[in-house]
């Protein structure tokens, strides 16, 4: 439940209602449906396992566009394999998804930008179509580029961020539109590489983490040709270089959330980016086998959720 | 048992409470419940059973003037007896909900004495959501050819809808106008979903929710569609959310038509010897009968 909502309910300065009529008129708050924080996103994570989605990147990179077209999808139909079984933030996303329709009266689809410095969660919960598994909550961020310049600027103000530690996947989105131009291809590539630079050395990102950089706008990478592809390929490669060893996965992705050039799909490259994003966690092995030839310095708690549950995964340390 | 109708302005609520109250009252619809007692005054259930008879359009149901209705009802083939109290809750009443966030300890009260949930759907009602991105194809192929000319030629207002217009969802071509953002503006499947969640967080929390989907003016709807086929077609988002939480929110899709066809066909309407012939229930299997007391059986048996 809300915090808010719990918040009311359990506020001793509120005076209990002493009649039936005093009680049938009472107004009962609901839930906002707008972003959370990460004291509200406290509703989910105590409630259920939650996985945390960051998605990092420069200013209009396309985080937002990312989100809104996640959500987008599922308001036309099951979307990755997965259902939309709820979400704390409905508000939240179609606030997010609002330029892009043509109820706002909009000539061209628009994301609007995300602006300011305070941390705003999205919240999703999506089941597998087979129902063989119950439901996987996640929460996403939504920060403004202006954070990300901050913590790629000053290893304080990266440790600062504390969610960062938590997050189960690191998304670096580099901007295709930047790295499609040879202008600015450059400052693309060593700015997405210094921000993750920073989160390595504050020691907020590392050997636990799982690391997804996603060339968004891809559409706009390949219209630019050859030397738009040979540009990404060195960018693959120099990242992979530098980063790959303090990592404890790094993959690269293309997405083209919302092509502006024909012959790719709405959603482009999205689909199995967030299937990963609900089966994968650095916080979590793969299911045991039961019963499972127990390490002699398993602890007798460890050794009980075992037994106690033996279909559970196995809560460890990945690497 | 309680249960609690729910759905948005203009759903078919009362058409269907009509209807209803028709069928469990003449005991014309062999199978059907029928009443046994009525608990409270009848006056509201005459009334409105009258205008359903005539093929008169019912009154909108006014925040104001909510009615409770309340009966003894038995299933002739079990012989069970059942106590079913029904609020007739305006559409407003939700709408609200959605747009201010926020109920009633009255509403509440309501809901946490319901064992269920008729959520009413009407096809003509249903606002989806459009991205641009899918409607440029349309918009390029009819700036290329004569269309541009067609829609150069409208002027700017009344012939097209505006952004400003009331109901009006979209604007074609021309100069256009970002308006800000309304809850009221939201696509119809999300406020239902949201309203679903408003009850599973508060009144039906830790107990099953058992939710009816009743597609009203199943008339409407064309071809050998099932109902279950029509809510995932329509509203996506909505039958995801029901099929992932079916654990806690078993469901049912059923198709009714409490009036039978549009009202300007009343007097083909008032043909039927029997009233209740004109009723059409599509099953969720896709099969048809006249025993509008169907979903409540479904309810009652979870």
């Amino acid at each position: 439940m809300n915090e808010e909502l719990v918040k009311k309910d359990a506020d001793p300065a509120a005076p209990e209602p002493t009649t039936g009529a005093e009680e049938a008129g009472a107004i009962i708050d609901l839930p906002s449906g707008g972003d959370l924080t990460p004291e509200t996103a406290g509703c989910v994570t105590r409630a259920f396992l939650t996985r945390l989605v960051l998605l990092a990147g420069e200013a209009e990179s396309g985080k937002t566009t990312l989100l809104a077209t996640i959500y987008e999808k599922f308001n036309e139909g099951p979307f990755a394999n997965l259902l939309f079984a709820g979400s704390e933030t409905l508000i939240g996303w179609e606030k997010r998804c609002y330029l892009a329709r043509v109820v706002s009266g909009a000539e061209k689809a628009d994301t609007e930008r995300t602006l300011g410095l305070q941390q705003r969660l999205l919240h999703l919960s999506l089941r597998d179509e087979g129902l063989e598994n119950s439901s996987q909550h996640l929460l996403f961020t939504d920060f403004s580029g202006e954070v990300f310049k901050l913590i790629r600027d000053s290893t304080a103000e990266c440790q600062r961020l504390g969610i960062l530690k938590r997050t189960d996947h690191f998304v670096l989105l580099l901007d295709g539109s930047k790295v499609a131009d040879t202008r600015s291809r450059h400052e693309a590539l060593n700015n997405g590489m210094a921000l993750l630079r920073s989160c390595i050395d504050a020691g907020m990102v590392g050997l636990r983490s799982f690391v997804d950089v996603v060339f968004s706008k891809y559409d706009l990478v390949a219209a630019a040709g050859q030397p738009g592809l040979d540009f990404q390929a060195y960018a693959v490669t120099t990242i992979t270089r530098r980063f790959s060893q303090r990592l404890g996965r790094l993959r690269f992705h293309n997405v083209a959330a919302r092509p502006e050039a024909h012959g790719m799909e709405f959603a482009y490259g999205v689909a199995e980016l967030l299937r990963s994003w609900v089966n994968d966690s650095p916080y979590f092995v793969s299911q045991l086998a039961f019963p499972a030839q127990l390490d002699p310095s398993t602890s007798q708690f460890q050794s009980y959720l075992r037994v106690r549950f033996p279909d559970f995964c196995q809560i460890g340390v990945w690497i | 048992m309680q249960l609690l109708i729910t759905g948005l302005p203009e759903t078919g609520k009362t058409t269907f409470l009509a209807a209803l109250w028709h069928v469990i009252e003449s005991e014309e619809v062999p199978g059907s419940l029928i009443v046994s007692e009525v608990h409270g005054i009848r006056d509201y259930l005459n009334k409105i059973r009258e205008d359903w008879l005539n093929c008169e359009a019912l009154e909108r149901t006014k925040i104001a003037v909510q009615k409770n209705v309340s009966f003894r009802l038995r299933d002739v083939q079990t012989g069970k007896v059942l106590e079913l109290s029904m609020p007739d809750l305006s559409g407003e009443t939700f709408r609200l909900q959605w747009e201010s966030r926020q109920w009633t300890g009255e509403f509440e009260k309501l809901a946490s004495e319901s064992s269920g949930v008729l959520l009413f759907m009407h096809p003509r009602t249903i606002v989806e959501p459009v991205r641009i991105d899918s409607v440029e194809p349309l918009v390029a192929v009819l700036e290329e050819g004569n269309g541009s000319e067609t829609l150069n030629s409208l002027p700017n207002s009344a012939s097209r809808p505006q952004p400003g217009d009331p109901g009006s969802q979209h604007s074609f071509g021309g100069e256009t106008t970002t308006k800000p953002w309304s809850a009221a503006d939201t696509a119809t499947q999300v406020k239902v979903v949201e309203i679903l969640q408003f009850l599973r967080a508060r009144p039906f929390i830790d107990r099953l929710l058992p939710v009816v989907v009743v597609v009203s003016a199943w008339d409407l709807i064309s071809g050998d569609k099932k109902p279950g086929g029509w809510l995932r077609e329509r509203l996506p988002l909505l039958h995801q959310f029901l099929e992932a939480n079916t654990g806690t929110v078993p469901f049912v899709v059923f198709g009714i038509s409490a009036q039978g066809a549009e009202l300007s066909e009343a007097k083909e309407l008032q043909q039927h010897i029997k009233a209740s012939d004109r009723i059409i229930v599509t099953m969720p299997d896709g099969s048809t009968n006249h025993d509008i007391t169907a979903p409540l059986k479904w309810l009652l048996e979870r």
